[in-house]
């Protein structure tokens, strides 16, 4: 029942859902044809090779210029929908237009880039090629909206298009100029990291025609890459959007002092990091310097710098204004079961506090992940935090549970592939087996089912989701909650998305966090025994 | 300048610097591993909206 009312949703006329379905579809179709086509394979002809050089700038270009109107639009395109209710049913003879001409146009690209070709025909292929997936792209569009409804969201939008397109530009042609400065920012950085390391290090060596430091057979080079530069982007990035969605709570132009601020934090960060990398080589620990430490060191700055920015700045008067308390509409008010706490963080914080438990037990490993227990404590003791809260939610057990445990862990053994078999790694103590085996049946699957299920789902559905009742959350929530649960999964991001889809389906028909945690855990727990069972480590 | 045309002007600026960090940071240096980009963001996310629900 639930599933016909969420796919009469999905297929329903009202103009978001078909502007949705659209995006999603050139979406998927530009993502295959990306994988199944490398545009460095274009090297004859004009044309093609304009596509080798500009394609894959133009694709950034146009995700930026996508998620920007949709961004800033988003007020304009509403209202430029509102009048529009409800839709013509979508053109059949378009679709199947959209697809002869997707298909001439796939058939096209495998002679573009499967062969080698003159010239001057390769122009005219690669000519045939974008016509007829432009033409493909516009049958679908109109096929999913009318002309006069694409003509009013481009009149309603007119000013976020030429501003998304200027900003898409400028950040497109930022991006290639960034090159320039890794040199300067690295030589920078070499001095400040050598300055940091010389009272502690004795008999350092300092290179500065190579940006070498080393002693003790440890040696380290600043390549341009280290200049900090990426650092310093995702700061700006992430500062600048928190600031525009923020605006009305912070009081400007005083609240822009905390770009550079993060900015300079960022950069010295990541002259410490470097610092604490040669330290660590140097003190014999190379494997997990240049391993762990080096990947997630810049990350863990990276977080800890954009959650003091956000905490520290919100409780800072001379930075923020008094925001005025939004009034809750009676019918989306919290059942009272838990109400006191803050329910975003009782769902969201045992998964959370795993992930960055992770984080510290990567950073601290050098291929083996030794430190692991931490991830199971971590959550454990996040779990104790909000325990009243816990208690009183619906924890009941059924054999759906079960089942759908098993059914899952069935779909999992039958979705990998057949060559891909781990190698147990060697000497590993039995305690560090016991606290992999107790995390994958039980912390992991009560933190993300709480996460994707309690959370995600719900919240999918509407704003206040504690007030969502899992069974009317509809299809759309399901589905979308199942692939940002997969995509978790990585490689396995198919496997992962239908057993989201299982645990969600068991969720919302009975209501339980505790038959989806059930059914999460028992496919880990038989995934487990697999595991030990057969040698057969890929799968952890 | 008055207040609304002040905000406008730094709301377009941070607007721009946003997409400009976003390409700085997408320029494909190593100091971020990219590998472990989806699990780092995703704990920012959940602690961004952890502090956002707590006012």
């Amino acid at each position: 029942m639930v599933a016909r009312q969420g796919l009469v949703k999905v297929l329903s006329p009202r103009p978001w859902f078909r502007l949705f379905s659209f995006a999603g579809l050139v979406a998927v179709e530009l993502a295959l044809l990306s994988i199944r086509f490398d545009a460095a394979d274009l090297t004859a002809g004009y044309l093609p090779r304009l596509v080798n050089q500009w394609g894959a700038v133009s694709l950034r270009f146009g995700i930026a210029a996508a998620a920007l109107i949709l961004l800033l639009g988003r007020n304009a395109l509403e209202t430029a929908l509102a009048s529009q209710k409800r839709l013509p049913p979508i053109s059949v003879p378009l679709v199947i237009g959209h697809a002869l001409l997707l298909l001439l146009s796939w058939l096209l690209a495998v002679r573009v880039f499967g062969h080698t070709l003159a010239a001057s025909r390769a122009d005219w292929l690669a000519g045939a090629w974008i016509l007829t997936g432009v033409l493909a792209m516009i049958c679908a569009g109109l096929a999913f909206l009318p002309a006069t409804v694409w003509l009013r969201l481009f009149s309603a939008c007119r000013d976020v298009l030429v501003f998304a397109i200027a900003a898409a530009l400028a950040g497109t042609w930022v991006g290639g100029f960034a090159r320039n400065l890794w040199r300067p920012l690295s030589t920078l950085t070499f001095f400040v990291v050598g300055s940091l390391l010389k009272p502690w290090i004795a008999g350092l060596a300092i290179d500065p025609s190579h940006l070498t430091l080393g002693a003790r057979g440890f040696d380290v080079q600043i390549a341009d890459e280290c200049s900090g530069l990426e650092g310093i982007g995702l700061v700006l990035a992430f500062s600048s959007t928190w600031l525009w969605f923020s605006r009305r709570e912070y009081r400007f132009p005083r609240a822009l002092l905390l770009l550079p601020v993060g900015v300079v934090v960022i950069w010295v960060m990541n002259a410490a990091r470097i610092a604490a990398l040669f330290a660590l080589g140097y003190a014999g620990a190379p494997g997990i310097a240049l391993g762990g430490f080096h990947s997630q060191a810049g990350w863990i700055s990276f977080i800890l710098i954009a959650t003091v920015c956000v905490a520290g700045s919100s409780r800072v008067p001379w930075l923020r204004r008094e925001k005025p308390r939004r009034e809750v509409p009676l019918h989306e008010t919290p059942p009272a079961t838990v109400a006191g706490a803050n329910f975003t963080a009782v769902y969201l914080l045992p998964f959370l506090a795993i992930l960055a438990a992770a984080m510290l037990s990567k950073a601290a490993s050098a291929k083996f992940e030794w430190f692991y227990p931490l991830r199971p404590l971590a959550a454990l003791a996040a779990l104790a935090c909000y325990r009243k809260q816990y208690r009183q939610m619906n924890w009941r057990v059924s054999w759906l549970g079960a089942a759908a445990g098993a059914v899952v862990f069935a779909l999992w053994i039958a979705l990998e592939p057949a060559a891909a078999h781990g190698t147990a790694p060697s000497h590993v103590p039995a305690a560090w087996i016991a606290a992999r085996v107790f995390a994958a049946a039980i912390t992991v699957p009560v933190a993300e089912e709480l996460a994707f299920r309690g959370f995600l789902l719900r919240r999918l559905a509407r704003e206040v989701f504690e007030a969502v009742e899992p069974r009317s959350a509809g299809l759309l929530a399901v589905v979308l909650s199942s692939l940002v649960f997969g995509l978790f999964h990585g490689d396995r991001w198919l496997a992962g998305s239908l057993a989201g889809l299982v645990y969600a389906g068991v969720y919302c028909r009975r209501g339980s966090i505790g038959d989806a945690a059930l059914a999460h855990g028992l496919t880990n727990a038989f995934l487990a025994v697999y595991v030990l069972s057969t040698g057969n480590w890929q799968l952890w | 300048m008055n207040q609304e045309g002040l905000m406008k002007v730094a709301g377009f600026g941070l607007l721009l610097l946003g997409v400009a960090g976003a390409a700085f940071g997408a320029a494909g240096t190593p100091e971020i591993d990219a590998s472990s980009g989806i699990s780092a963001l995703t704990l920012l996310s959940g602690v961004l909206l952890v502090i956002k629900s707590r006012r």
